[in-house]
């Protein structure tokens, strides 16, 4: 579904990416993991078109047919089903709830497909149908996270980015999002990216997992032979051994 | 080829006593005004690297100044005979004046000083495009009072037949001294807190640098050299009126501090000799060809294009050529 | 006095709406690219000359003219932004400030030198300066339909801004140009929308300037920009509501600083709209209808 191989990504004067190579499947939910500055969300940056990519081959496939990331704008990526949930939510806080998932599904023109999915988030999540006239910036932190995702999802996604969910929210809450990325993945079953710092949680969602250390995977595998991993344990799982 | 600033300073002195014997040797009017005024050029672009460069302002109020400077400066030095008639309305004590130009040139710099204290105590709290159009408006503010004081400055007519009192020794000798001030000024402490505000205003509060009076003294030191500037100028070319220093040079002393990188006292002086000849020469071009503008055209394209390839200028903060001391 | 004063609020009006229509530009353009235009106020200037050709080819009906200087001010915007602005995008507000002065400086001086210095003639046909009397003021037609067509444009602004799905679009990158991208939307095609819808209304503004004043010449727009600038300012940047109010306070008060005072304060007119700015500034820095930018989640 996304294919990776030998990213090199530069911002500025620093080398972000170094021979990067990352690949999910269809139905898979994949979580890469590592410190501040990794680089894991430059990753997710450029796989939604905003940074531009030095070198190595980048691909996504979805709803049958295949895009060249490399040569893709932003637009295009999300019209072929790649979106993202960016870190620290960004909902249009002046705008309304309602007009925030609107901008969601910008690029979708069929007003009865734009109807379903307004009533599939709106199930979802009733908080948001109750708050739709709302400022979004008047909503609680944990409000704006189910407004992004469902922001996201109003793009009806082939396979969705998260780039760190679970920032700045209480435990409680955090519970609660990933419970729905999981329900997400198993009865639609999209294709998920999520960017973590907190590794324990992503490892438990996620069935495989990458390790990114100053812009190169350093380790990748299954999550439940990562979370057994004493260098893992040890690097990212606060396990003192 | 490095140079301390010490022998630079003894080498500029050199080249501009050079620049101003040839000119006397030649004997030719048109060369020494080109030069005198090439001169307080450099004078107001040394002085708007002090205010704007050093601290970080966006000030376009420089010809408000110049505008102030000029007028008491000239009401001072204007000769006895011929006031009554030009400019009946001033008060007594202003209208037996007959001053020399040294304190003329010192009571227009401590005018504008004083204007630029009042006014920036008041504006300087604002930021960026706020300061710069505040400070639009007081070159307006100041071109409206010089309008319309009809009989203490004869209006839009403007003031002619000044003495040109400005020899280019006496221009040459401030413009050398606002150089040294403002050169010992960088490598003071005050200088360096005055870059600090530059940089990050909310870090150098931290150590307790008050911007706002940073920037004050800045604004006001910069505001005194554009007065003396501007009274310098009608005693070189005998003329002036409220239109004298206007939005256009606003817009030019702020091309040449870019240019030269906003803070680099070298690049100022730089900028403001490359900028003051390349106008002077194209101007037979702009006459003969008939197309008047271009001039302009060229100098706001050369900005647009310095500004997309070097954002910080030609030199940045650096001095060029010279040997800088790290400081202890 | 009654009917003086009646008299000099419907002129403050009039120069209100002008002021207001070059303000809601600024408010647009700053809103979507945080960068005030300096070469806002020529657009002025291009919407009285490209009127001043039309007029005098003599070969459109009014409301057609109208709508081709509104064209020629949006293209005109549009490219100025395209050709400008494009590269300074994310260039720090210092340096897109100073870009937008020397594109100001360059668009008066290319005028100039395309159209020399002489201030031109600009006369609306007779059919505008007939004069109405409305119970106890005396007006010209012309005197109506600025204020009518400036509200209407206005109007017609503020719906598009708030219901269509562009304008939607362009007050989302306004807000977040990060998630708006990731929405899906171009932004280039966003700022080119606001540069434009902006141009488009300072063009007309140019055209009415010309009828209302009589005159126009290639450096006529940059004081009335300036000055449609601290309306923005008054009313609160960013906000197109705030740019009418602001715009209609502004004339209003200086058409009665005029009107009011004896006749040898009338010169003082500028210095009076930069000192209200620089009082405006200092008692409410964002404006009546501004939003903090520290609000802005």
């Amino acid at each position: 579904m996304l294919q990776l191989e030998d990213i090199e990504l530069f911002r500025g004067p620093n080398h972000v990416l170094k021979s990067l190579s990352l690949a999910v499947q269809p139905g898979e939910i994949v979580t890469l993991i590592g410190a501040n500055g990794a680089g894991k969300s430059s990753t997710l940056l450029m796989l939604s078109g905003l940074l531009p990519i030095r070198a190595g081959q980048a691909r996504f496939s979805g709803g049958g047919q295949t895009l060249d990331l490399r040569r893709s704008k932003p637009e295009a990526i999300v019209r072929a089903g790649l979106v993202q949930c960016p870190e620290g939510r960004q909902v249009f806080g002046r705008l309304s709830v309602a007009e925030n998932l609107a901008l969601g599904a910008y690029l979708q023109k069929d007003k009865a497909q734009l109807r379903r999915s307004l009533e599939q988030v709106y199930g979802l999540f009733d908080i948001l149908y109750e708050r739709r006239q709302q400022k979004a910036g008047s909503l609680s932190g944990g409000e704006q996270m189910m407004l992004a995702l469902g922001r996201a999802l109003m793009a009806q996604p082939h396979m969705l980015l998260l780039d760190e969910p679970s920032l700045g929210l209480a435990p409680k809450i955090v519970e609660q999002i990933f419970e729905l990325i999981a329900q997400l993945n198993q009865e639609q079953g999209m294709s998920i990216l999520l960017v973590e710092q907190n590794a324990m949680l992503a490892l438990e969602l996620a069935s495989r997992a990458y390790v990114i250390e100053q812009g190169r995977i350093v380790q990748q595998g299954d999550s439940r032979t990562l979370l057994t991993d004493s260098r893992i344990q040890e690097a990212y799982l606060g396990v003192i051994g | 080829m490095r140079l301390g600033p010490r022998s630079a300073f003894i080498l500029f002195l050199l080249l501009l006593t050079g620049a101003i014997i040839a000119t006397q040797w030649f004997g030719n009017r048109y060369l020494e005004t080109l030069l005198a005024l090439s001169l307080i050029n450099v004078m107001l672009a040394v002085s708007l690297t002090l205010t704007n460069g050093f601290t970080g302002l966006l000030s376009l109020g420089h010809p408000a100044f110049m505008t102030l400077g000029a007028y008491v400066a000239v009401i001072l030095t204007y000769p006895q005979a011929r006031k009554s008639f030009m400019l009946p309305e001033l008060p007594a004590w202003l209208a037996q004046t007959d001053w020399t130009l040294p304190p003329a040139l010192l009571a227009g710099g401590l005018a504008a000083g004083l204007l630029a204290l009042i006014v920036g105590a008041a504006v300087l709290r604002l930021k960026t495009h706020y300061l710069a159009v505040a400070t639009l408006g007081l070159i307006i503010i100041v071109q409206g009072f010089a309008n319309n004081l009809d009989g203490i400055t004869r209006g839009g007519r403007g003031i002619t037949g000044i003495p040109r009192l400005a020899d280019v020794w006496l221009i040459g000798a401030l413009v050398l001294l606002v150089i040294a001030i403002a050169w010992r000024l960088k490598h003071s402490s005050l200088g360096r807190a005055m870059l600090a505000v530059r940089e990050n205003e909310l870090a150098a509060s931290c150590f307790g640098i008050s911007g706002f009076r940073l920037q004050l003294i800045a604004f006001v030191l910069g505001a005194i050299v554009a007065g003396m500037a501007g009274a310098l100028t009608p005693h070189v070319v005998a003329v002036l009126t409220p239109k004298s220093f206007g939005l256009i040079l606003a817009f030019n002393l702020v091309a040449m501090v870019v240019v030269g990188g906003q803070g680099s006292i070298v690049g100022a002086i730089i900028a403001a000799l490359v900028i003051s000849s390349l106008s002077e020469f194209l101007k037979p071009l702009e006459e003969s060809l008939e197309l008047y503008g271009l001039v302009q055209i060229i100098i706001a394209l050369l900005l647009i294009m310095v500004l997309l390839w070097r954002p910080r200028g030609l030199f940045g903060l650096r001095e060029p050529c010279i040997k800088t001391v790290p400081p202890q | 006095m009654t009917q003086y004063l009646l008299q000099q609020i419907v002129n403050g009006l009039t120069l209100g709406s002008l002021y207001a229509l070059v303000a809601i530009g600024f408010s647009l353009i700053y809103g979507i690219v945080r960068l005030v235009n300096f070469a806002h106020g020529d657009l002025v200037m291009i919407g009285a000359f490209t009127a001043l050709g039309l007029v005098a080819s003599n070969l459109l009906p009014w409301p057609l003219l109208v709508l081709l200087v509104l064209l020629t001010g949006f293209l005109a915007g549009a490219a100025i932004e395209r050709v400008a602005f494009h590269s300074i995008r994310n260039a720090p507000m210092v340096t897109g400030f100073i870009v937008t002065l020397s594109v100001s400086v360059a668009i008066q001086n290319a005028a100039l030198l395309i159209l020399g210095g002489q201030p031109r003639n600009f006369v609306f046909p007779a059919l505008f300066r007939e004069r109405l009397d409305i119970g106890p003021v005396n007006v010209a037609v012309i005197d109506l339909v600025i204020p009518v067509v400036a509200l209407l444009l206005a109007g017609l602004v503020l719906l598009f801004v708030l219901r269509s799905r562009l304008g939607k679009a362009m007050r989302a990158v306004s807000e977040n140009t990060l998630a708006a991208q990731l929405m899906g939307i171009n932004i280039n095609r966003a700022v080119m929308l606001a540069f434009g819808l902006g141009g488009g209304l300072a063009a007309v503004a140019g055209l009415f300037w010309g009828g209302k004043y009589g005159q126009i010449d290639p450096l006529m727009g940059f004081i009335p920009g300036l000055k449609a600038f601290i309306a923005t300012v008054i009313g609160g940047v960013g906000s197109i509501p705030g740019a009418l109010l602001g715009g209609y306070i502004l004339g209003l008060a200086e058409v009665l600083f005029v009107g009011l005072l004896p006749s040898e304060y009338a010169g003082y007119r500028d210095a009076f709209v930069f000192g209200l700015l620089i009082l405006v500034l200092l008692v409410k820095p964002n404006g009546l209808l501004g939003v903090d930018e520290g609000e802005r989640a």
